[in-house]
């Protein structure tokens, strides 16, 4: 747990852009949502690694995600559930089954669909609070912390050693 | 926008997927393998199992050694083992968890195999099945047991000590009715007016309508008192006629009675007739009585299958939807209308070479799938085997359409031609032990399954037969000796029913030639059974003779008394009172009569 806290610190308190470390979280959640073995989590792996994203983010996320996932899978399974059998959308899923990418994807799977679709509306809103919180964080929070007693008392604490070991700092 | 690329990101990353793959590729077999192993499990509900596994990924095949899959209601047999399968899969449908097998091959096919060890495995949610009593209960119709007849006829002792007769029980009956009877009169007779009491009502009537009558009060209190002794006289004449009539009934009821108890016995000899098999009824379903066991052998085996393809393939009774919880990280796959519709696991086409004692037997089947519904095809199968040991040829065609669920329907035509038969056992039972020496037969038969219903026929023509059996006495030794000039015969079997419990008839032109022969030995035996039971049963009845002519007599004693009483009493009846004026003329005709005589001429 400790060292949840302190790798967390360490991406809020690091250089990486905002929208970088804002990017990482949601792509991690979506990853730790979803069925790992997924051609969408191939995907987006790749464009994680491909582009600028922070990694840290991602991987922590992810992870965090995953044990999350554990509590909502039969949530995201009775949507994916109740989306592949509505009447009304019959004709939107029998034309997107007969496209092979589709199937490829497993998103005629109740709980690829769900955790797919639930991840994705998350994961939007939570890029730009998570940018917005980072700024503010870094900009107030962050300075202010720094000069208050418990900071300078936790500068003495085992977290701030585990910390320092994790970052390089002084 | 180059700025947000990370070049050693990409590389890092197809790195990482080269990586997976190739840890991938070396668990591949193992993972085979275990998928088979576990997949297999799950849908037989026994352990599955599996030597060992090869893929190979261009072209994209497997390889299978010694499969073997547990029978699940025998867990030290195999349902099935196959000793090296081959079959090659198509790509895009595996990537999207769709498992088709375009051509698979089987050799070293063999069924009912022994285990080394159970393959059994602990059930955790295991739904109640129905108990098939085919094979233990399917006792058709017309069907003897070698129970059911008896090896020595029972004695005259024995069926008088240990059967439920009528005779005996009516026997028993009429003497409790003739107590119960005379009990019942005896006490109603008591309670009518007897003798004195009506000596009594006779003096009443005298003092009423004799004696002089003075005034005309006193002839009217006489007529009012006449009138009420007349009405008791009524009453009582009443209840006399009542019991009278009773009594006449009663007459009629024990004679009745008598005379049901004069033919009991033959009602109950011709019950025990039946029950010992002693009629030709009995004796004509020999055929039943000696292929049985062997017609409930091969039913065992025939619904053993059927009952494990209904319960994998949908049907009727499963078609409604369970509401399963699907495991983490697994979900449901949901599929919808295409022109190529496919269901999660499909052979397309499959060769097995089967080893049977007998020989080989090449199996062709297509569209072998447990979802036919979504494949919209039904399995088809086709198994031939020529110049086998023991026989020229087996053929069987089958279609087996689970497409409509609800309208599911499995049809297997087979036949099997030039069976030679040598020292097969027909019956161990030690009364009629026969074994089938030699014979040439030929067999034909369809079965067809529909909403858990089996309706099957089998034809077979016997030629050139020889039996042997050590049974010499009684109509066993009959049989034996009859069997022996047979050398042709037909056999026709029928199976009708639920599968978990069919009906089995078998009809055989056996039957006339073997009947005459049990049939003339019974006659001769029964005959005499037969005349020192009724003798027996008669004396019997003969001692209830006495009794119920006592009763009769009594009866009759006891209707004429009280019809003395009851004329007696329509006498009293009749009477009158004489009136006043027929009074008073009395008197002047007695006054002249005195005045006549006081007269001298």
């Amino acid at each position: 747990m400790l060292d949840m806290i302190a790798k967390l610190l360490k991406v809020l308190n690091a250089e990486g852009s905002p929208t970088q470390i804002s990017l990482g979280f949601a792509a991690g959640l979506i990853i730790g949502l979803t069925p790992l073995w997924s051609l969408h989590n191939l995907l987006l792996a790749f464009l994680v690694f491909l582009f600028r994203v922070n990694l840290s983010a991602f991987f922590l996320s992810w992870a965090v995600f995953s044990g999350i996932a554990y509590l909502s899978d039969p949530a995201m399974n009775q949507l994916g559930a109740a989306m592949l059998t509505s009447a009304s959308m019959q004709d939107l899923w029998t034309s997107l089954y007969n496209q092979p990418v589709w199937r490829l994807a497993h998103f005629n799977n109740t709980l690829t669909l769900g955790s797919f679709v639930s991840s994705i509306v998350v994961a939007l809103p939570m890029v730009i609070v998570s940018n917005f919180l980072i700024n503010n964080y870094r900009m107030h929070v962050l300075a202010w912390i720094r000069k208050t007693r418990i900071a300078q008392l936790l500068k003495a604490s085992r977290l701030y050693r585990v910390y320092n070991a994790i970052s390089g700092g002084d | 926008m180059l700025k947000w690329i990370r070049p050693s990101g990409a590389i890092i990353f197809l790195i990482l997927i080269t990586v997976i793959g190739l840890f991938w590729w070396l668990l591949a077999d193992w993972l085979l393998k275990a998928s088979i192993e576990a997949g297999g499990t799950k849908i037989v509900g026994a352990r599955v199992e599996l030597s060992s596994a090869d893929l190979t990924l261009s072209p994209l095949a497997f390889q299978l050694t010694d499969l073997q899959v547990t029978n699940p209601k025998q867990p030290m047999q195999n349902l099935i083992q196959l000793g090296h399968v081959t079959g090659s899969l198509e790509l895009l449908p595996l990537l999207m968890g769709q498992v088709i097998i375009d051509e698979l091959g089987a050799t070293g096919v063999r069924l009912n195999t022994d285990r080394k060890y159970s393959g059994e495995i602990k059930k955790t949610n295991t739904e109640p099945k129905p108990q098939r009593e085919a094979a233990e209960k399917s006792k058709g119709e017309s069907r003897l047991d070698f129970s059911s007849v008896k090896e020595k006829l029972p004695s005259v002792d024995d069926i008088l000590a240990k059967e439920p007769l009528v005779t005996l029980d009516k026997i028993r009956a009429f003497e409790e009715h003739i107590k119960v009877q005379r009990t019942g009169f005896e006490k109603s007779i008591s309670a009518l007016p007897d003798k004195t009491k009506l000596e009594q009502h006779e003096k009443q009537i005298k003092e009423l309508t004799e004696g002089k009558i003075k005034s005309v009060d006193e002839l009217k209190q006489r007529q009012q008192d006449l009138k009420q002794l007349k009405d008791e006289l009524r009453a009582d004449r009443d209840a006399l006629r009542n019991v009278r009539d009773h009594l006449k009934n009663a007459k009629g009821d024990i004679n009745t009675q008598f005379s049901a108890l004069k033919n009991a016995p033959s009602d109950d000899w011709n019950h025990l007739k039946s029950r010992y098999g002693l009629d030709t009824k009995g004796a004509g379903n020999i055929t039943g009585l000696l292929f049985g066991d062997s017609a409930k052998l091969w039913l065992s085996r025939i619904l053993s299958w059927a009952e494990e393809a209904q319960r994998i393939l949908p049907s009727d009774s499963k078609s409604t939807p369970k509401a399963v919880q699907p495991e983490r990280s697994k979900g449901r796959f949901i599929n919808f209308a295409t022109s190529n519709p496919l269901p999660d696991f499909l052979i397309r086409k499959a060769a097995l070479s089967m080893e049977i004692p007998a020989g080989n037997i090449d199996l062709e089947l297509d569209d072998v799938t447990h979802q036919p519904n979504i494949l919209g095809r039904p399995m088809r199968l086709h198994a031939e085997g020529h110049k086998l040991q023991n026989a020229e040829r087996i053929k069987i065609n089958g279609v087996i359409d689970h497409v409509k669920p609800d309208d599911a329907k499995d049809t297997i035509i087979w036949s099997l031609a030039g069976l030679k038969m040598a020292n097969v056992v027909i019956s161990k039972n030690a009364s009629l032990p026969l074994t089938l020496v030699s014979a040439h037969a030929n067999f034909s038969g369809d079965i067809k399954i529909k909403s858990q219903s089996i309706a099957a026929n089998v034809k077979a023509a016997f030629n050139g037969t020889q039996w042997n059996s050590t049974a010499t006495e009684g109509w066993q030794g009959r049989v034996a000796q009859s069997l022996t000039s047979i050398q042709i015969f037909n056999l026709d079997g029928q199976l009708q029913g639920k599968l978990t419990s069919p009906q089995i008839k078998l009809h055989s032109n056996l039957d006339d030639q073997l009947k005459q022969a049990v049939a003339g030995q019974l006659k001769s035996t029964q005959a005499d059974l037969e005349k020192q039971f009724k003798a027996r049963l008669n004396d019997k009845i003969t001692n209830v003779a006495g009794p119920y002519k006592d009763q009769l007599a009594f009866l009759t004693d006891k209707q004429n008394t009280l019809d003395q009483r009851i004329n007696k009493l329509d006498e009293m009846l009749k009477a009158k009172l004489k009136s006043a004026i027929d009074t008073k003329k009395q008197e002047a005709t007695e006054i002249l009569k005195d005045k006549i005589k006081g007269l001298k001429f």
